[in-house]
């Protein structure tokens, strides 16, 4: 008993600093000592009775296949072998017992190991199929919630390039034209160069920016200026031999190493961000080319996986379905707003412009009503088609002749409406005049058949100067009310609005 | 007392003290290697970004919704038995049930700093993962991380 305390008290030191040291080493140099710390329990162990000595010989056998697998099996038994030799008498029934003794604690350790592989492989997919599916839950209600452009597509490409996302370290987004059959360059998150993204990320985890925080910094300050700078300015034609072209046409996802091809579009796109291997993602819808997503790890240099592409597919077709959307919403929004003849603005959108200023404090604007002098009888004497056509080429003139900062609208039939902002209202009725002198010495087709052998209009000015009530009915009201005096005063006329006296 | 549980005293002893062992050589090995690099363990910054939630902010269950962060614990998920590796940390609540709030895999618990100095092949992916286990192991990394998800069940991360 007292040589068995002894034992124990020599074989728990040694074990306790086993522990004390291996850990520092790597795994398989880990497993070795341990093997040998079981071996060395093995041999010393003094107490030979025989029920004794076949337990230690199968914990043995277990703690070889548990170590070191097959190879610590097979030392195991070579030990126990030898042992047997030297020290005990040999028998057939008791090595047949040893050997199957072997084959069974194979086959259980085998089955037992496969088992927790799978179990550790489970853990994994679940892990990432849990994190896939909080990322689409993610982005699906930040895309429900914009409907701009840029807000979405800077959601798409932090999504796809934020640990929180996909964790890519750079990601490029450029849309299709179809009108004019060329892709540009949209946005883009990541560094030009790979160093700087280990900088960004510092920040990123020092500060312990979230997913939400990172799509909020859009709205204070510009994410990655240098980077965005250069992809806006990109614009390439689509030509049918270049692999964006292809990737739109077939849908297909492309895993390529930029250094080894010599597509037009990608090498300019690897000397301006020292790319190498790259993913590029098509982006379709219902046969719709939208455009393409380009990623790749120039900070990490990870290998992009056939995995992490799974991953990134439902994303790009959520990426295509939301612009395809977004696109056709902005569509009607804007026929919505605008004439569909002659391509100005509407009534409604004078309305809501006219709200949108009378919300902002003390609103200063002249406007300006036009009605085209007899334009009945220019109906009547030419037709429709051709009254069209010269609706058209006053809209067209007078959207030419206006600044940037103001506004021109078709208000119905043969009326339109200007504004005019940050002027006095005498600068406002200087501006309808010249308009009227510019329309007077236009020509219009068969101009020579209206009564005063010439197309002409009249127009009624208002300020925000000269009315009381400021509001959108004032001041359609009095600019009316000009245009009136200036219809029933001989036409071809400017009439500004004044309270007392039109003059 | 019967012999053949006494001579199994040691290997209890080498299973039962493993984990204490290997959160102390992790933290060990950090301190040396860091050390090296003129670095230290308190100025690692971390991001919890790859916490995987099971459950989100618009959870009907009303345990979650009315959990306090006290009831927060962290689970650690170790490789079993002698061989002891950190394979990943659970988020528990455990009030009058325990539930899995989220799971940080340690493959995914990122340092900035440590995979530039791997890229610059001043550190092996090996050393690289003990220091962040060093980290994970860190008190104020704990608190941290409860912190963070405790946040994100209440207040989420789109609000």
């Amino acid at each position: 008993m007292t040589e068995l305390i002894k034992w124990i008290t020599f074989i728990s030191i040694i074990a306790l600093a086993l522990n004390g040291v291996r850990f520092f080493l790597d795994n398989q140099r880990n497993r070795l000592l341990l093997f040998l710390f079981f071996s060395f329990s093995f041999l010393s162990f003094q107490s030979y009775s025989l029920d004794e000595y076949y337990l230690i010989v199968v914990l043995y056998l277990v703690t070889g296949m548990y170590t070191l697998n097959i190879s610590g099996l097979i030392a195991s038994s070579i030990v126990i072998l030898i042992q047997h030799i030297l020290l005990l008498d040999s028998s057939w029934v008791l090595f047949s017992l040893f050997i199957i003794m072997n084959v069974a604690i194979y086959l259980i350790g085998t089955k037992a190991l496969n088992h927790f592989l799978q179990l550790r492989e489970w853990k994994r997919k679940m892990y990432h199929n849990t994190k896939q599916l909080t990322i689409m839950k993610e982005i699906t209600s930040a895309i429900q919630q914009t409907d701009e452009l840029d807000r979405l597509l800077h959601i798409i490409v932090t999504s796809i390039t934020a640990g929180h996302g996909l964790g890519f370290n750079r990601c490029l987004v450029f849309l299709n034209d179809n009108q004019t059959g060329t892709i540009h360059g949209m946005m883009g998150i990541g560094p030009v160069r790979g160093k700087e993204g280990f900088e960004k990320w510092n920040e990123i985890a020092a500060k312990k920016y979230r997913l939400t925080d990172l799509l909020e910094r859009m709205d204070e300050e510009h994410i990655d200026p240098e980077l965005n700078e250069i992809v806006s300015s990109l614009s390439f034609p689509l030509e049918t031999n270049t692999l964006f072209y292809q990737a739109l046409r077939d849908g297909e996802d492309r895993l390529l190493n930029l250094n080894a091809t010599n597509d037009t579009i990608l090498r300019e796109l690897c000397d301006y961000f020292h790319m190498g291997d790259v993913l590029l993602v098509p982006m379709v819808y219902q046969n719709e080319k939208i455009g393409i997503l380009l990623i790749d790890n120039p900070v990490t240099h990870k290998p992009i996986t056939p995995e992490e592409i799974d991953n990134l597919m439902p994303l790009a077709l959520q990426t295509a379905i939301a612009i395809h959307q977004l696109n056709m919403y902005q569509n009607i929004k804007q026929m919505s707003v605008t004439d569909g003849l002659t391509k100005l603005k509407n009534q409604r959108a004078l309305k809501d412009d006219l709200a949108h200023i009378f919300s902002e404090k003390k609103p200063k604007f002249g406007m300006v009503m036009i009605d085209i002098d007899h334009f009945k009888h220019y109906n009547d004497t030419n037709g429709h088609l051709l009254g069209n056509v010269a609706l058209e080429q006053l809209a067209k003139l007078l959207k030419d002749h206006i600044s940037n900062i103001d506004q021109s609208y078709r208000f119905g039939g043969e009326e339109f409406s200007l504004i005019f902002m940050n002027v006095t209202p005498e600068e406002t009725y200087q501006l309808a005049e010249n308009i009227r002198e510019l329309v007077e010495q236009t020509i219009f087709p068969n101009q020579e058949l209206q009564p005063s052998s010439n197309l002409t209009i009249s127009l009624g000015v208002s300020h925000t100067d000269l009315i009381e009530e400021q509001s959108e009915e004032a001041i359609l009201h009095t600019s009316d009310q000009a245009l009136y005096l200036a219809k029933s005063s001989g036409k071809n006329n400017t009439v500004l609005y004044q309270k007392e006296a039109l003059s | 007392m019967n012999n053949y549980l006494l001579f199994t005293i040691p290997f209890f002893l080498l299973w039962l003290t493993s984990r204490i062992a290997y959160q102390y050589s992790m933290t060990m090995f950090a301190m040396i290697k860091l050390k090296a690099l003129d670095q230290s363990l308190n100025q690692l910054y971390y991001s919890f970004e790859q916490v995987v939630y099971f459950y989100n902010q618009t959870t009907r269950v009303k345990a979650i919704k009315q959990m306090n962060r006290k009831d927060i614990h962290l689970r650690y998920d170790y490789h079993p038995f002698i061989f002891t590796e950190l394979t990943g940390i659970y988020i528990e609540l455990r009030h009058e049930q325990t539930l899995t709030l989220a799971y940080l895999p340690i493959d995914q618990f990122m340092l900035p700093y440590l995979d530039q100095k791997m890229q610059e092949n001043a550190l092996d992916y090996q050393s690289s993962k003990r220091i962040s286990i060093a980290k994970l192991f860190h008190p104020d990394t704990k608190k941290k991380l409860i912190d963070e998800v405790y946040n994100q069940m209440t207040v989420g991360r789109y609000s």
